[in-house]
């Protein structure tokens, strides 16, 4: 048995005071859909934001693929092949569509040290070709990101992150504040990955999505993890029991 | 409609052009002329580069999501330092970029304290507005030092040029400026910019260094506003530790004016030109038509209310405007 | 005080001959004349509303266009500059200006005097250098010789023995008008320094703004923390708010002697109180009214504009009502 994508061994965190992380352990094989559960609180966020190089570990270890990695900001992660896609689909309302597929990662025509121009010709088409890739359909890679509804700009959150060939999706709370058939779209689309050779990892507050999505369900309470089984195994009702 | 609201949102300047075009003709007419003619656009045009600059670092730094309120003083101090040292008998140009190192060193520490202790830049700058007002009158020693005659002010007040309309410090104006716009929109500095200012967690998210980008902003804010505050040294040959009083809100106005908004994210180079052009319209048309120069304040607080009002409402608007293919 | 009234004899003699000899008011072919006057002061001080009244009443005798430019910012040269540009892109008959720096103004001067506009230096003239001859007079105060004459009147005051000890109050640091007068109190008490060998004689020097309640807070300051202060000279007119802050904590009047420049009202009325002593008055009036006498006479009798010293009058406090009423009309 190969090892698993990702693998996280005995972490702790604490702030604000509180244990936020006590000694979790999880496997995440690849090209697996694994839900993440549990309610405000329990840790969930911490540990995606952990993976995604936004927070750092107090102690533990996270190996990707069997080696030991250092997840030190969200390049790293990045490079490590792991998006994230947040809550108000960390984009910038203000700017468009192609600025926001490739903000920190911009094609350059020229550079110096890390700064040089843009090249907007590329940064068009590859827009165009990224939102056309998960089949979304919008006029022009210039909109501005507030002039789409949370459904697109969710789609345009998970274009950016199928564009640079994740090897891990992780997506956290996606749906919140999508309308009923933008949800579908999403969980659809969530249900696709592996069949795109990516892993996902899906946080959800509800049970059902998570239940139509997902090939694993984890559950968390109190910074623990308390609940590991795969979807086939159990029912909604069993879940919501340990929670 | 719908296209006018996005031609709108995208080049929220362009209101402000077509402000700055009415008023124009309308204070050439009521004052028989003279407003445009060649001797006060020649007049004004000596006056936008100073100002210009400073509105233009302050746009930048908005765009970020900080505030710069210290840019008044050192519009006062950069010069008051470079003259001290002319004096001194160091060489002109040297001298000159002593003075935009120490007001990057200020931009600098400004953005220092506000970042490491999270502290609004609204009042780190505040506060550095005081300081560095006082340097600048404790460095001058109460009186302003004398100039030599020979000083080479020709690089920045040479008249250059069809007409003897421009000074040299429009073009050393208009070559920044360019340079300005053209990191905001080609730049990838320029998206990082935007990011930070437009949504800082989403910009971190992404790897943007956004601690390094406002402390770029702030040190460029900074030494804009000691440029401009050397070109007007140099063109009234007298460095003023009173120079520069109240720029800061002016800049701020003239940056909002132009579309830049608060809550950063939104602006434009173009945008602040615009606004800063319009503030020197409104105080030189008073004065040319011979209305009373107190109602000077008024126009401007009235047209920076106006346009934020007039902004917020288009931007909401447009939101709701969903736009799909 | 003999040149002045030489001075304005001749004026008055060449204006009366001038008016006895020209038709009143301006002939059908004439046009009339086009006059503005810029200085360094914003709408907030009260000197030049009596310099206004004066240049206006001028204006309308000899029914020019006038127009008085205030500055956004008291005290800001940069504006001044700005205003003089937008005024002489105008093309005025005369610009009547401060000169309160002796080089900010050389280029705008230099280009009044290529357009032929006739320029008259008021209130705060240049102290060396190209502006002296770019204008063709001054009116105004001569400041050196009336911070002297203050300095003097006031040492006449202090009490025979004992500690002296007097602040010098300088509202406006590098600026001309300000740092004359302020030189010329100084030399002023030197002089009683020298007649008194042997006391103890302390004189401070500050910088305490030209903004009324920044002085309260800095001259209160200096008094909290050296009781026996014995007087407060300025080189303005913002005593006056001393002086209410004196009353406020109680200080008998005439206990810290005051002493100043220029008639507002407030002034007059602390010297009727009693908390000032000695006023030191420039006839602002004075300062906007002949200017535009001078280039009426210039343009309609080739008559050459000259320098008038509109005085060092002393004024004291037995004479408050009499200024009482004159500030009312607004001529001082």
């Amino acid at each position: 048995m190969t090892a698993p994508l990702i693998s996280v061994r005995q972490m702790h965190k604490w702030y604000a005071g509180v244990h936020a992380l006590k000694g979790v352990n999880l496997d995440v094989q690849a090209r697996e859909v694994v839900g993440l559960v549990g309610d405000n609180g329990a840790g969930k966020s911490t540990l995606i934001k952990i993976l995604s190089g936004v927070l750092r570990p107090d102690k533990g270890e996270i190996r990707i693929e069997g080696d030991r990695v250092e997840i030190a900001s969200p390049k790293a992660a990045m490079r490590l092949g792991i998006e994230t896609i947040y809550q108000d689909a960390s984009m910038v309302p203000t700017m468009s569509i192609a600025r926001n597929l490739f903000v920190g990662r911009e094609p350059l025509r020229f550079a110096v040290g890390g700064i040089g121009l843009i090249d907007h010709e590329r940064m068009r088409r590859e827009s165009m070709k990224a939102i056309g890739d998960v089949d979304l359909h919008l006029r022009s890679p210039d909109a501005l990101l507030a002039e789409l509804s949370g459904g697109q700009r969710q789609g345009v959150a998970i274009a950016r992150a199928m564009h640079f060939k994740s090897r891990v999706l992780i997506l956290d709370e996606p749906t919140n504040h999508l309308s009923v058939k933008e949800t579908t779209k999403v969980l659809g689309f969530v249900r696709g990955l592996p069949a795109q050779g990516v892993t996902g990892v899906l946080i959800s507050h509800n049970l059902h999505h998570v239940f139509e999505s997902c090939d694993r369900i984890v559950a968390m309470a109190r910074g623990e993890i308390v609940f590991d089984k795969p979807t086939a195994e159990t029912t909604v009702a069993e879940i919501s029991d340990f929670l | 409609m719908r296209n006018l609201f996005r031609i709108y949102l995208e080049k929220p300047e362009l209101a402000g052009v077509a402000l700055l075009i009415l008023l124009a003709i309308l204070f050439d007419a009521r004052s028989g002329g003279a407003f445009l003619s060649a001797d006060n656009l020649r007049g004004m045009l000596g006056l936008l580069p100073e100002v210009g600059l400073v509105s233009i670092g302050v746009t930048i730094l908005m765009i970020c999501g900080e505030f710069d309120l210290s840019v008044g003083s050192m519009f006062a101090l950069t010069p008051m330092a470079t003259s001290l040292l002319i004096i001194a008998d160091v060489p002109t140009f040297v001298a000159i970029l002593l003075g935009l190192l120490i007001a990057a060193a200020i931009g600098f520490i400004n953005g220092f304290i506000t970042l490491t202790f999270a502290i609004p830049s609204f009042i780190t700058t505040l506060g550095m507005l005081f300081i560095v007002r006082s340097l600048t009158v404790v460095i001058s020693g109460g009186f302003p030092p004398l100039l030599p005659d020979e000083l080479a002010t020709g690089i920045f007040t040479q008249f250059v040029g069809p007409g003897g309309l421009f000074r040299a410090s429009f073009v050393w104006f208009l070559v920044i400026a360019l340079a300005a716009s053209a990191m905001m929109a080609k730049s990838n500095l320029g998206n990082w910019i935007r990011a930070t200012g437009g949504h800082l967690e989403a910009a971190s998210a992404m790897g943007v260094p956004a601690r390094r980008v406002k402390l770029f902003c702030f040190i460029l804010c900074s030494m804009m506003a000691g440029f401009g505050g050397i070109i007007q040294v140099f063109r009234l040959h007298s460095p003023l530790p009173s120079i520069g009083d109240g720029l800061e809100l002016q800049a701020v106005a003239a940056a909002v004016i132009g579309g830049t908004a608060l809550s950063g994210g939104i602006g434009t180079v173009l945008g602040a030109i615009v606004g800063a052009l319009l503030i020197r319209v409104i105080d030189n048309g008073l004065v040319m038509t011979q209305v009373d120069a107190n109602w000077f304040k008024f126009a401007v607080g009235a047209l920076t209310i106006f346009a934020v009002v007039s902004n917020t409402w288009l931007r909401r608007t447009a939101r709701r405007m969903k736009v799909e293919a | 005080m003999s040149k002045r009234r030489i001075g304005l004899a001749i004026l008055s003699g060449a204006s009366m001959l001038a008016l006895s000899l020209a038709p009143m008011g301006p002939a059908a072919a004439d046009e009339p004349l086009n006059i503005v006057f810029t200085h360094h002061s914003s709408a907030s001080n009260p000197f030049w509303q009596a310099v206004k009244k004066g240049f206006d009443d001028a204006c309308a005798k000899i029914q020019a266009n006038c127009q008085m430019i205030f500055t956004q910012t008291e005290g800001s040269v940069d504006q001044e500059v700005a205003n003089q540009q937008a005024a002489l892109a105008r093309k005025p008959d005369a610009l009547i200006t401060t000169l309160v720096d002796n080089n900010a103004f050389v280029a705008n001067l230099k280009e009044a005097k290529a357009k032929g506009v006739i320029v008259i230096a008021s209130n705060v003239d240049a102290t060396e250098g190209p502006e002296l001859a770019l204008r063709q007079a001054f009116v105004g105060q001569n400041f050196v010789p009336a911070g002297t004459t203050l300095g003097k009147r006031m040492a006449a005051l202090f009490p025979k023995d004992g500690p002296i000890r007097v602040l010098v109050g300088v509202n406006a640091p590098g600026q001309n008008w300000s740092e004359q007068r302020a030189k010329g109190i100084m030399n002023g008490l030197e002089e009683f320094k020298k007649a008194n060998p042997g006391r103890e004689i302390t004189i401070d020097r500050q910088d305490v703004s030209a903004d009324g309640a920044v002085v309260t807070d800095r001259v209160g300051a200096y008094i909290s923390a050296h009781p026996d202060t014995t007087a407060y000279i300025e080189t303005g007119l913002w005593h006056s708010n001393v002086a209410r802050m004196l009353k406020d904590r109680n200080i008998p009047p005439g206990k810290i002697l005051l002493g100043g420049f220029d008639l507002a009202a407030q002034v007059i009325e602390q010297m009727k109180a009693g908390y000032i002593q000695v006023e030191i008055d420039q006839q602002p009036y004075e300062q906007g009214f002949l200017p535009v006498m001078q280039v009426y006479l210039e343009k309609k009798v080739g008559l050459a504009p000259a320098d008038i010293d509109s005085g060092e009058a002393v004024f004291t406090p037995e004479q408050a009502d009499q200024l009482m009423a004159l500030a009312k009309q607004g001529v001082r």
